[in-house]
């Protein structure tokens, strides 16, 4: 589907590798006026940081390749993207997420904050739609 | 006299009137029940009759002599404690007799003290084997008791797991069917038929998957009742190959299956459990390769039965995907599924659960990019059962 670049719309970068729900977040995103930026894994998304300007970025964890956690690191230690607004989007609950970004911590030269958004899988779309608004005001 | 000695009898074999007399006298005195033989066959047949704990018997007597005595005691009754009585020159005799595990000496002419001596130390060992063997069953007893307990623990976490493991595959499929509705709503606000086709898909593969998922729970209770029944190894296949052919057709995938063919051959098991562990192989050997396909590979899983001295064994091999070294790790114990929205994961979980309950065996060789083989061990019929 041809994406069309409105430099007006917010942008949101979506990063899921299964299509039903990259499919579900881009109606989503699409209902609530934005453009939605879609990308298959990690490095594909990362790579669409480099080019496009984006200005919320909903995070999948479990993907093959480069996991949600491993981006959602280097996205917190770089200069610009960490201030980028972020919803974690995931099957894997919040209290397991925390710990592996406790466990990130466990390096002195490391100080990832935790997730200020956190949406499980299996969340009302009313409630996603609600936190989405949040990060975009 | 001793009172514990009141709980010991005692066999007395000798040919010489004499000494007979003398022994039973002081073995008597001392406290013990003792019955008297002249003779080795008299011997024998008292001691089928009374069981005695401790056996006196002369080396040299006519008839059956000491040596056949203690050999035939022995043989039924190990732990009976067995006194030779030897003269000088009996050497060879005395030693012969150790071979048969005779307990102790004394020799002509008999000392009372000695022959009280020899006497408490059988009734000494008799009565530390006794401590150890009820040590023995004490200790067998606790053994066993721990390990019900600890088996019970091992049930109670993995339906611990379970329940976890299955909340997930529901709360992932809730996910699904959520994010479908919404999608057939913004479909039906916005006259969308994209929206409406997609998200209808969307709910239609959760759908399947909640079908899927309590077939799959089905199958799980079913392994608590297995029934074994003498099979032929090949039956389990045999189906296989028509039920999964259509699907292979369409992924492109080159299905072939090797069965044992001899009709000799059983094993005691469940066929149709066997069948649902062949099958949750082969079908997880088809969903093994990359989408899209590539159009260099010849695509192939090959499902074989074969036979090695004690066991059937069922392969199943593919040249796809491969497995990564955390999905080996986890591959038997979660609820792990590489499919997306396809999988529950419990396919493997049950197919070891069964493989187990068949006193069997199942492992797995992969490597990524290269394919994998997936193996499934069961014992044969045993000729002669024995214990369990």
């Amino acid at each position: 589907m041809p994406q069309q670049k409105d430099n007006t719309k917010t942008r949101v970068l979506i990063m899921e590798d299964e299509m039903d729900m990259r499919f579900y977040l881009m109606t989503m995103v699409k209902s609530l006026g934005h453009e939605p930026v879609l990308a298959q894994n990690g490095i594909q998304g990362l790579d669409m940081l480099a080019k496009e300007r984006v200005d919320l970025i909903i995070l999948d964890v479990m993907m093959p390749e480069k996991g949600g956690g491993l981006v959602y690191k280097e996205l917190k230690t770089h200069a610009v993207y960490k201030n980028i607004p972020l919803i974690v989007f995931s099957g894997v609950n919040q209290d397991a997420f925390s710990h592996y970004v406790k466990m990130l911590n466990t390096d002195p030269d490391l100080n990832i904050p935790e997730p200020k958004y956190y949406v499980e899988k299996s969340a009302d779309p009313d409630y996603l739609r609600e936190v989405i608004n949040m990060c975009i005001c | 006299m001793k009172p514990d000695n009141q709980n010991y009898t005692i066999l007395l074999v000798d040919d010489e009137p004499g000494i007979r007399n003398v022994l039973d006298i002081t073995l008597t005195h001392a406290g013990f029940k003792v019955w008297p033989a002249s003779n080795g066959d008299q011997g024998w047949d008292l001691f089928r009759e009374n069981h005695p704990d401790i056996v006196i018997t002369d080396i040299k007597m006519p008839g059956i002599d000491g040596i056949d005595l203690l050999k035939q005691i022995k043989e039924i009754s190990p732990d009976t404690e067995v006194i030779m009585i030897t003269g000088h020159g009996d050497m060879d005799l005395a030693v012969k007799s150790l071979q048969y595990e005779a307990a102790d000496f004394i020799t002509k002419p008999i000392d009372s003290a000695e022959i009280e001596t020899a006497v408490q130390k059988a009734v000494d060992r008799i009565s530390i084997n006794t401590r150890i063997r009820s040590y023995m069953a004490d200790l067998e007893q606790l053994i066993k008791e721990k390990d019900r307990a600890i088996d019970e623990s091992r049930t109670l976490s993995t339906i611990g797991q379970t329940i976890a493991g299955m909340s997930h595959v529901i709360k992932n499929i809730a996910g699904g069917l959520k994010g479908s509705s919404f999608i057939l709503e913004q479909g039906i606000e916005n006259e969308n038929r994209e929206y409406l086709v997609k998200g209808w898909e969307m709910m239609k593969k959760n759908i399947d998957k909640i079908t899927n998922l309590s077939l799959d729970l089905l199958n799980y209770a079913k392994t608590t009742r297995l029934e074994f029944k003498p099979c032929h190894p090949d039956d389990p296949v045999k189906e296989i190959k028509a039920l999964l052919d259509h699907q292979a057709r369409q992924a492109g995938i080159d299905l072939t299956v090797t069965l044992l063919g001899s009709d000799d051959i059983r094993v005691n098991m469940d066929a149709k459990a066997i069948h649902t562990c062949v099958m949750n192989l082969a079908a997880n050997a088809l969903d093994a390769f990359e989408i899209p396909e590539d159009p260099e590979q010849t695509r192939q899983v090959h499902v074989f039965v074969q036979q090695t001295d004690d066991a059937v064994v069922y392969q199943v091999h593919d040249n796809g995907m491969g497995m990564n070294q955390t999905v080996q790790q986890t591959v038997f114990k979660e609820f792990i599924t590489t499919k997306g929205t396809r999988g529950t994961g419990f396919g493997l979980m049950t197919t070891r659960k069964i493989v187990e309950e068949h006193h069997g065996d199942i492992g797995f060789t992969t490597r990524e990019g290269k394919g994998s083989k997936f193996w499934i061990t069961i014992p044969l019929l045993k000729k002669n059962p024995k214990g369990d």
